[in-house]
C-alpha cells in the first residue's frame, strides 16, 4: 500500500489539537508536551505501516502509534437504513523532538 | 483530497522544522488561554473603547496635505503596520469567540486556525474599517470640515480594445466613492496601509451684520375692490358657455368654425368644427397675433381668413418660415354667461348671506397677501444675506448642484409634454441661468446652517411630525404612510432643513428694520379696477385658459 493511502488525511479537530499540546498517559515522561496527532487512515493499515508513512511523509521520527477502529453509525432516511462507513483513527506519538505543523 | 492535505502539510513541516519551533509551540497555549480573558472586558466600555481606539489611530496615523483647487483638498494617509497588525489581531481575537470550525466546539478553535480559515474576511473587513475610520482620523487630525463624502484614488484595472481588435489590461487611476474604491484597494500583507483621497471643504466665512437687517414691506391691504374682484373670479369659474345665436363675435367667446389650412397653395389641413376662442391663439403649432381683433364683430356662417407665419420650430418642416392662410366659417358661438351673486350660488359655496361670503373671502385674501409679503421679506433678507457673505463656494459642489436642478427641471419639462426641441434650446439657457441660481442657493445655505448653529437654532421632533401632519393633510393621505414616504429617500432631511431655514429667516425677521413702501402692485390693480372692471375679469380669464391649454 502506497503511504499516501495509508494516511489519508490529519484530523484537525479540538481534541486532536489537544493531544499535540497536552501530555498523555503514553508520554507522562515529557511534561507540558503532548506531541500526539490524529490522523484518519486506511481501514487496514497496522501500526507499522502507519509509522512508516508517518516518519515519510513529515520527516519526523515516532515514538508510538495508537489505532482506534471508529465503526460507522447507522443513519435512516425515511424507512431505508443505511450506515456511514467505517474509518480507522491512529494517534501519532512523535519522539521528543519533533513535531508536526496540522495547520 | 486527503493526498493533496497530506502534501502540504508535509511542505509544511519541512520548511518549518527547526531547533526553535518546539520551544514556540510551547507558548501557544499560554497565548491562546490569555487571549478570552481580554475579550471578556470588551463589551462593558464598548463606546469609550471605540473613542479610544481612534484617538490612538488618530495617533499612529501620518497625514499629508495638499491644496488642489478652491476648498478642494488632497489627502494622503499613511497607516503604519503596527496598527494594522494590532487591528488585525483584535479582530481575529474577536471573530475567534464565535467562529464555528469543522471539528471545534464554539470558540474552542485555535486562533491560528481561525487565522488561516478567515484571513481573506478579515482582510476584507479590516481594509473598509482601516480606510474609512483612517480618513475620519485624518480629518479629525488636521482639524478639517469636509463637505459631502471623499473621493477616494485607486488604481483600477481596464480592458481596453487595442487596434488589432484584441482586448488589453490598462490601470489606470481613478477618484472614486468609498464603497467602489474599497473593492479596488489591496491591504499589504507587510509595511503600510497608504491611501489618498479628495475633499471638498466647508467653506470659512464671516457673517454679516444680523441685526437690523434693512427689509422694505409694501403697504398693501386688502380693499372693498380686491373682495369684488375675487368674488368676480369665484362667479365666472362657476359661469357656462351659452350658445349665442344672433349677433355679433365679442372678444373671449367660444367659436365653433371649420378649417382650411393652405401653405403655398397646397392644402395641409382641413377640419370641421373646431373649437377656438375670440383671441389671439395658437392654432396647429402656429401662433395667430391678432385673431382676436379680426373675429370680433363678425356674425354666424362669416367667413374670416387670416394669414401667419409658421414658426422655425413647427412639427413640420416642410413648412417652416413660410406663411399659411387659414381659413374658418364660423358655425357656432358660445358666450360665458357668469351667475349673479344669489341664493343657489351662496349655497354652491356653503355661505348663508353675501356678507359671510364677503367677510370669508376678505380673510381668505388677507392671508394670502400676509403670506405673499412675508415671503417677499424673507426672499430679502436672503438677498441681503447672499449680498453682504463674502463666500467661496467649491466648484465640484456647485457643478454637481447645478446638474441635479437641470435634471430635475428637465423632466418636469418632458412630464409637461414640451417637444425634444424645445427642451434641449432651454437647456443651454437654463444652464447659464442655473449656475448662478446653485451658487446663490449654496451660499445661503451655508449662511443660514452657520446661523443656526450659533443661534441654536434647530427643529424639534414635533415641529417636524408637524410638518408632515400637514403635507398629509393637503394630499389627504395617511399621516405614516407620508413620515415613511418621506423617510425612504432624503425627503426628511430636506423638510428639516426647510423648516430649520424658515426659523432662521423668522428670527431674523423679527430683528429686521423694516419700513413701510408705496406698493407698486396695488396702485396698478387700483387703476385697472377703477378704469374698467370688466376688462380686469377677462384678462384673468386668458391667462387662465391659456395655462389650461
Amino acid at each position: 500500500m502506497d503511504i499516501y493511502h495509508v494516511i489519508k488525511r490529519p484530523l484537525v479537530t479540538e481534541k486532536g489539537t489537544h493531544q499535540s499540546q497536552q501530555s498523555h498517559e503514553a508520554t507522562r515522561h515529557r511534561r507540558a508536551r503532548g506531541g500526539a496527532y490524529a490522523f484518519e487512515v486506511h481501514p487496514e493499515a497496522s501500526k507499522p505501516t502507519i509509522k512508516q508513512a508517518i516518519e515519510k511523509i513529515y520527516s519526523v521520527k515516532v515514538q508510538s502509534v495508537r489505532t482506534a477502529r471508529r465503526i460507522g453509525k447507522t443513519r435512516r432516511v425515511r424507512y431505508k437504513t443505511g450506515k456511514t462507513a467505517d474509518w480507522k483513527k491512529a494517534v501519532v506519538v512523535l519522539h521528543a523532538d519533533y513535531h508536526i505543523d496540522l495547520f | 483530497m486527503s493526498d493533496e492535505d497530506v502534501a502540504v502539510n508535509q511542505e509544511d513541516t519541512a520548511a518549518e522544522q527547526d531547533e526553535e519551533q518546539p520551544e514556540q509551540d510551547a507558548k501557544q497555549p499560554e497565548q491562546d488561554e490569555e487571549q478570552p480573558e481580554q475579550d471578556e472586558e470588551q463589551p462593558a466600555e464598548e463606546l469609550s473603547e471605540e473613542e479610544q481606539a481612534m484617538a490612538k489611530l488618530k495617533e499612529a496615523i501620518s497625514v499629508e496635505k495638499e491644496e488642489i483647487g478652491p476648498l478642494r483638498l488632497k489627502l494622503t494617509v499613511t497607516v503604519p503596520q503596527d496598527t494594522l497588525d494590532e487591528r488585525r489581531g483584535d479582530q481575529f481575537a474577536e471573530l475567534k469567540r464565535d467562529a464555528l470550525v469543522p471539528g471545534f466546539r464554539k470558540g474552542h478553535a485555535p486562533l491560528r486556525l481561525v487565522e488561516k480559515r478567515f484571513a481573506t474576511d478579515v482582510g476584507e473587513q479590516l481594509k473598509t474599517q482601516l480606510i474609512g475610520s483612517g480618513y475620519l482620523a485624518a480629518v479629525e487630525k488636521e482639524d478639517l470640515k469636509p463637505l459631502g463624502d471623499p473621493l477616494f484614488w485607486v488604481k483600477v484595472k481596464e480592458e481596453r480594445v487595442g487596434d488589432d481588435d484584441k482586448p488589453y489590461k490598462v490601470e489606470t487611476e481613478k477618484l472614486l466613492p468609498i464603497d467602489k474604491a474599497v473593492d479596488n484597494m489591496i491591504l499589504p500583507k507587510e509595511g503600510p496601509l497608504t491611501f489618498s483621497c479628495e475633499l471638498e471643504l466647508k467653506p470659512e466665512f464671516e457673517l454679516p451684520e444680523l441685526e437690523k437687517i434693512p427689509v422694505k414691506r409694501p403697504a398693501v391691504a386688502i380693499d372693498d375692490d380686491d373682495v369684488e374682484s375675487e368674488l368676480e373670479r369665484m362667479c365666472m369659474m362657476r359661469g357656462v358657455f351659452q350658445p349665442v345665436e344672433e349677433g355679433e363675435v365679442e372678444a373671449d367667446d367660444l367659436l365653433y368654425a371649420d378649417m382650411k389650412i393652405t401653405v403655398d397653395e397646397e392644402v395641409i389641413a382641413r377640419e370641421e368644427n373646431v373649437e377656438l376662442a375670440a383671441r389671439d391663439l395658437r392654432v396647429k403649432g402656429v401662433p395667430l397675433v391678432g385673431f382676436g381683433k379680426a373675429v370680433v364683430g363678425k356674425a354666424l356662417g362669416d367667413q374670416v381668413t387670416f394669414e401667419a407665419e409658421v414658426p422655425d420650430d413647427h412639427e413640420n418642416i416642410d413648412i417652416r418660415g413660410k406663411t399659411a392662410q387659414f381659413e374658418f366659417v364660423i358655425c357656432e358661438v358660445k358666450r360665458l354667461e357668469v351667475p349673479p351673486i344669489d341664493e343657489e350660488f351662496l349655497a354652491t359655496t356653503g355661505f348663508d348671506s353675501e356678507k359671510e361670503l364677503r367677510a370669508a373671502t376678505r380673510s381668505s385674501l388677507e392671508s394670502q397677501l400676509d403670506a405673499t409679503i412675508n415671503r417677499g421679506m424673507r426672499e430679502q433678507i436672503g438677498q441681503y444675506l447672499v449680498d453682504k457673505t463674502v463666500l467661496e463656494i467649491p466648484e465640484g459642489l456647485s457643478q454637481r448642484q447645478t446638474d441635479r436642478s437641470i435634471a430635475r427641471r428637465m423632466i418636469e419639462m418632458y412630464q409637461a409634454g414640451i417637444p425634444q426641441a424645445q427642451v434641449e434650446k432651454e437647456m443651454d439657457e437654463l444652464r447659464a441661468r442655473a449656475h448662478d441660481q446653485a451658487v446663490r442657493d449654496l451660499k445661503l445655505f451655508f449662511i443660514l446652517e452657520k446661523i443656526a448653529e450659533e443661534r441654536n437654532i434647530d427643529v424639534t421632533e414635533e415641529q417636524l411630525n408637524g410638518a408632515i401632519a400637514q403635507i398629509a393633510r393637503q394630499s389627504n393621505r395617511r399621516f405614516d404612510r407620508v413620515r415613511d414616504e418621506l423617510s425612504k429617500g432624503e425627503g426628511l432631511k430636506t423638510l428639516y432643513l426647510q423648516l430649520r431655514d424658515q426659523q432662521v429667516l423668522k428670527a431674523l425677521l423679527e430683528e429686521a428694520e423694516i419700513t413701510e413702501t408705496e406698493g407698486p402692485k396695488k396702485k396698478k390693480k387700483v387703476k385697472k379696477k377703477k378704469t374698467a372692471k370688466k376688462k380686469k375679469t377677462t384678462k384673468k380669464k386668458v391667462s387662465r385658459k391659456k395655462t389650461d391649454e
